[in-house]
């Protein structure tokens, strides 16, 4: 239950044009921060995130009609999400023309970038440590950390086991924990 | 509530330093009013508004009654020929007609055509009918 309104006021809304934005907006309220910070999770800088967001937004609307209701309406955007990004991702790691380990020292530089002068130096630590984890690690490290989902809601959006799930957020866990140790 | 409890609980099992940290989202480039703003230009992405679509509407309109127009001129224009003259041959009735007669007929034949164009045939047998009537009248009033 969310305080605009219900998954179910926002597809029963989006059925009809005369009651479609009032849906809209109850989506954007109910979903757009949770959305970017799931995003920004993966992508790390705020302009990217932007970019990738606004992707999200219209493809999950112009899809809304056709929804279903298979699964919950948070774990269809979130699918959504996830993929974006990932697309985005790959588009971006081709882009870079840098060493292998290019990726992480820009997903490293734009936390810093994005920092102010007092910034949160802990949040530029964790941002660093979670730099060096593998793609499929942070995307679990990043739904289970940040944005506080269970091993099952986790499991419906990315299609994966949650035995499976639970190992690479142990593994991401304890490789963020030895950084942090190490760099203390 | 309970989700978040055992998210917490789980991290601290496995990384106590990583679980101390305090999760800050306060500062993180976003520029101020970022979701308010997003909201509308999101907004006209999925819903164009109604003077922006007329607006296309009567452009496309123009657009498309000006390039009919230019095809219906360019049309007329590239279909057009010459207006057709009917030439008919100058005719010129009456020498053509003498120079007839003269090839056709001989001279005899023309003094025969002349005669007979005088000679009175239908007044004689009118006049005969006419004394025959007038004698049956005769008659008549005799009687």
């Amino acid at each position: 239950m969310s305080a605009g309104g219900t998954d179910q006021d926002i597809l029963e809304l989006a059925q009809h044009p005369s009651t479609e934005q009032e849906s809209f907006s109850l989506l954007y309220k109910n979903y757009a921060q949770k959305l970017y910070w799931h995003i920004r999770g993966m992508v790390s800088n705020h302009e990217d995130t932007d970019d990738v967001l606004q992707d999200v937004m219209v493809k999950a609307w112009r899809g809304i009609k056709r929804f279903r209701g298979e699964s919950k309406l948070s774990t269809w955007l979130y699918r959504i999400a996830t993929n974006e990004t990932i697309t985005f991702l790959g588009k971006r790691n081709k882009r870079q023309t840098a060493s292998i380990d290019g990726d992480d020292d820009y997903l490293h530089d734009t936390m810093k970038a994005d920092q102010s002068v007092d910034g949160d130096i802990v949040m530029l630590k964790l941002g660093k440590a979670m730099s060096g984890l593998p793609e499929k690690q942070k995307l679990v490290f990043t739904m289970r950390y940040f944005d506080e989902m269970t091993y099952d809601e986790i499991s419906k959006v990315l299609g994966t086991s949650v035995g499976a799930l639970k190992a690479s957020y142990h593994h991401a866990v304890n490789k963020i924990e030895k950084f942090l140790t190490e760099n203390d | 509530m309970a989700q978040q409890d055992d998210i917490k609980k789980e991290l601290e099992g496995l990384a106590p330093k990583l679980a101390s940290l305090k999760r800050s989202k306060a500062d993180a480039g976003i520029p101020e009013g970022y979701f308010e703003q997003l909201e509308g230009e999101i907004s006209e992405k999925v819903f164009p508004s109604v003077e922006k679509v007329n607006q296309g509407r009567v452009v496309k309109l123009w657009t498309y009654t000006s390039i009919a127009v230019a095809a219906c001129i360019a049309l007329f224009f590239l279909t057009r020929q010459p207006a057709q003259i009917i030439e008919y041959p100058s005719i010129d009735p009456l020498s053509d007609a003498e120079e007839f007669m003269m090839e056709t007929f001989e001279t005899e034949d023309l003094e025969m055509f002349y005669s007979a164009s005088l000679e009175d045939t239908t007044t004689n047998i009118d006049a005969e009918s006419i004394l025959i009537e007038e004698n049956h009248l005769e008659e008549l009033l005799n009687i």
